[in-house]
């Protein structure tokens, strides 16, 4: 007889520990967060005790999940911020680096068990002693960097208070930890572990008896524990291992040292309860709101909003939207085809099909929330960047945020994250100009980047400012034109910045590690591109530069107008279009051998679909079919159609994924006929219309 | 001990919270065939060997199913401790969560 149940294991214990490691990333940007925050300043309780919790809870759940190492650099970092909290060691401006540093450490630790990659020992051993000789009260060594604060003294840590952790206590304990202890994941070995590490300790377990073997739950712990530890080590310092696996109540307590009452008597008055859930099912302490350990804020670190709300994998968010997309697609069809049957007759249907249409609009506008993520995530990445830069470039940097809680599509969110660090990265290095420079150009000698995030309709406008130099236009024209760029003196400063948009382009004098090689504006562009966005530049000379980067909301459904060429069907993103009309002849004029519509007494450039995409059209006068005017970031063309069909609101399927990239098209969608439509890309349309590309 | 008539259970793989339901019917099995030898044709059970030596993960859920399973045995036994067989890992594991005096006393030699 033989029974195996490894298969189950890999999978149960992922999951698991995915939490924890979810739980650990927050941990440590809440840390890095609060450090950033601090600058040079000296950070008050609420701020240490926030921190302190952090790795606290890092150091935890790593004990309990089996990451030991990780409680390695944990251990020593919470000890020294429970001495700053305590004030037994006074706070030096040179320990946030050091922090910082650990949290790193830390960070990699987490990245090795999370994705396998390479940890660096000797970084976890270096900050290890680093901290170690804090606690011990010796100096700090950091790395001599520039603008970097580089040794600072810490003054020696006081003697430990009389009495304090000298004596030898032997504690004698009864842990009787929750029936669901082992369901929450708990490894018991490895707090023992850490229990025995304190002093010379005997473990005795005792379990309940049971009369029918076969009637118990196997998952359920029917076992009670008695300690015995000799150690110098206080109860506080027991009960912490403890923490996060037991109510207070849940682990008793005698210092035999003191002449208490032992533990042998307690058993015998108590029996060794074994471990059930108090009668009245009321919870005290931790677990009253701690039940579940797998919640997304499990672990001490629960808060208010978290208490709502589950953890749930993107890909079945994904696979849900994907769904909601087709039920979509399913409903038009289904309206479709009841607009040919009698209204009269099919009243009941037609209303049936309209509160279908209702419904699944609120699901899909339900469903697609869920993706949407603040763009905080992004923000929260810089301000320690920023630090580090500016100490680095020997600059005063600060950092605005604004909108922070501005959101949008989680794919968008990890898609902007490379552009604006490029784009903030340029800031620090070409466009702040050191404190020196400023002061002589009448400025405050800290410069300033601000980042902010708004909605404005259907898309998300993120822009990074900054108060250096701006750009410097003679500069970019003399580069340009020593790359080969044609260039003219009658260029607008709009039409003079984009080039440094170029691939290659760079006006920095020398190239640094920070940026400079001139491989950051085209990236950033063509990255922004890639998610249907735009980028718009805007600079004084010696005021600032503003970059703007405009995003769709969500790149999975859109609100667009479905025209009708030839015999094909486009869908016109909604929030593009002005208005339509149908011009008279008088309107229509011819600039330059390009064909012009008058319209209010602007003249707008005509884009005839049929020419773009190379098609047999019914109409190819304007005057005989739809002009829709359509603006793209003050930019307005009229696009020629045959006829306008409806107003959708479709689904976004890749047309690339499943074809090839077709140019001045954004996607495709399923129509609710069955038909494939093209959703034009009304920006790369006139990107077309200016290189002529596919016209014929 | 008599080894010839001595029964043999083996358990493979997980013996943890993760695999203990996996295991546990096995162990159910035995019990409820057990019960039905000592009503129908003694009052003592053959002595019963349990080979862990197969167990790859083992934790206090899996120690606690082990210790009932044993217990239940032992007195459809007449007293016998079963003999247990294990490797060096788990017998440090049933050493670090205290349950050596149930588990370890029965040790095969």
């Amino acid at each position: 007889m033989t029974s195996n149940g490894t298969d189950i294991n890999k999978i149960d214990l992922e999951r698991f520990n995915q939490v924890f490691f979810e739980e650990c990333g927050e941990h440590l940007v809440e840390m890095e967060r609060i450090l950033v925050s601090l600058g040079d300043s000296e950070p008050d309780d609420e701020q240490l005790n926030a921190i302190f919790r952090a790795a606290h809870s890092i150091k935890g759940g790593a004990g309990i999940f089996g990451f030991q190492d990780m409680t390695v650099v944990t251990h020593v970092l919470e000890s020294l911020l429970d001495k700053l909290r305590t004030h037994e060691i006074p706070f030096s401006t040179a320990m946030i680096d050091l922090f910082l540093e650990a949290g790193d450490v830390i960070s990699m630790q987490l990245a090795g068990h999370r994705d396998g990659a390479e940890v660096d020992q000797e970084a976890v051993d270096r900050i290890r002693t680093k901290l170690q000789q804090v606690v011990d009260g010796e100096s700090i060594a950091s790395t001599p960097e520039k603008g970097v604060p580089t040794v600072l003294q810490v003054e020696g840590e006081p003697e430990a208070a009389p009495g304090a952790t000298t004596a030898l206590h032997r504690y004698e304990m009864i842990f009787s930890p929750d029936p669901d202890i082992f369901k929450r994941g708990v490894r018991l070995e490895n707090l023992l572990t850490e229990l025995g590490e304190l002093g010379a300790l005997t473990v005795h377990a005792q379990v309940a008896d049971c009369d029918d073997f076969t009637a118990i739950d196997p998952e359920v712990c029917h076992t009670s524990w008695r300690f015995c530890l000799e150690t110098t080590a206080s109860e506080a310092d027991i009960r912490e291992i403890f923490e996060f696996v037991a109510d207070e109540e849940q682990l008793e307590v005698r210092d035999c040292a003191v002449g208490s009452v032992t533990v042998e008597q307690a058993t015998d008055q108590s029996s060794v309860a074994p471990v059930a859930a108090p009668e009245d099912g009321i919870q005290v302490g931790r677990r009253a709101y701690d039940k579940d350990e797998l919640a997304p804020a499990a672990y001490g670190r629960r808060t208010s909003e978290a208490e709502a709300s589950i953890r749930v994998g993107v890909t079945k968010v994904d696979q849900l939207i994907n769904q909601v997309g087709e039920l979509v697609i399913t409903q038009l069809m289904l309206a479709q085809t009841a607009a040919g049957l009698d209204p009269v007759h099919y009243e009941n249907l037609h209303r049936t099909l309209l509160q279908l249409e209702r419904n699944t609009r609120d699901l899909q506008q339900s469903v697609m929330s869920i993706r949407l993520v603040p763009i905080s995530i992004v923000f929260s990445r810089f301000p320690r960047m920023v630090r580090e830069l500016a100490a680095k470039l020997g600059k005063q940097v600060e950092l605005k945020t604004f909108g922070e809680s501005t959101e949008l599509d989680k794919g968008l969110i990890e898609k902007i994250t490379d552009p604006l660090t490029h784009l903030v990265r340029n800031c620090m290095d070409h466009a702040l100009e050191t404190p020196e420079v400023r002061v002589g150009a009448g400025k405050e000698r800290s410069g300033t980047i601000t980042l902010r995030a708004s909605q404005i309709g259907g898309r998300i406008v993120i822009d990074v400012l900054d108060d250096g130099a701006g750009l410097n236009r003679d500069k970019i024209l003399h580069k340009a034109a020593e790359r080969g760029i044609a260039t003219s003196d009658n260029m607008t400063d709009e039409e003079v910045w984009q080039l440094i948009f170029a691939p290659g382009f760079s006006t920095a004098d020398a190239v640094t590690d920070i940026s400079g090689r001139g491989v950051g504006m085209d990236v950033v562009l063509r990255n922004v591109q890639a998610m249907s966005g735009r980028v718009n530049i805007s600079s004084e000379s010696g005021k600032g530069t503003r970059v703007t980067i405009s995003l769709p909301l969500t790149l999975a459904i859109l609100d667009g107008l479905s025209v009708a060429v030839g015999e094909e069907k486009f869908i016109i993103p909604l929030n593009s279009i002005i208005e339509s009309l149908q011009p008279d002849a008088a309107s229509l004029k011819t600039v330059n051998g390009n064909r012009v519509v008058q319209v209010r007494g602007d003249y707008i450039p005509i884009i005839p679909l049929y020419e773009l995409f190379n098609m047999q059209a019914r109409v190819t006068e304007p005057e005989q079919g739809i002009l829709i005017l359509i603006d793209v970031d003050g930019e307005k063309a009229a696009l020629l159609v045959d006829a306008l069909l409806d107003e959708h609101q479709v689904v976004i399927k890749s047309i690339e994924t499943n074809y090839r990239k077709v140019d001045g098209t954004a996607g495709a969608t399923i129509l609710g006929d069955g038909r494939v439509a093209l959703i034009l890309d009304v920006n790369s349309l006139l990107q077309m219309r200016k290189t002529k590309v596919n016209f014929p | 001990m008599d080894r010839d008539n001595m029964h043999k259970i083996a358990f493979n793989g997980d013996l943890s919270m993760i695999g203990v339901t996996e295991q546990f019917p096995l162990m159910a099995q035995y019990v409820a065939g057990t019960i039905d030898v000592v009503s129908a044709d003694s009052d003592v059970l053959p002595p019963l060997e349990i080979d862990l030596t197969g167990v790859d993960v083992l934790d206090a859920c899996g120690c606690q199913l082990l210790v009932a399973f044993v217990r239940n045995i032992r007195k459809r036994g007449g007293g016998v401790v079963p003999c247990i067989k294990l490797t060096d890992s788990c017998r440090g594991t049933i050493h670090t969560l205290g349950f050596d005096d149930e588990l370890l006393a029965g040790e095969c030699a």
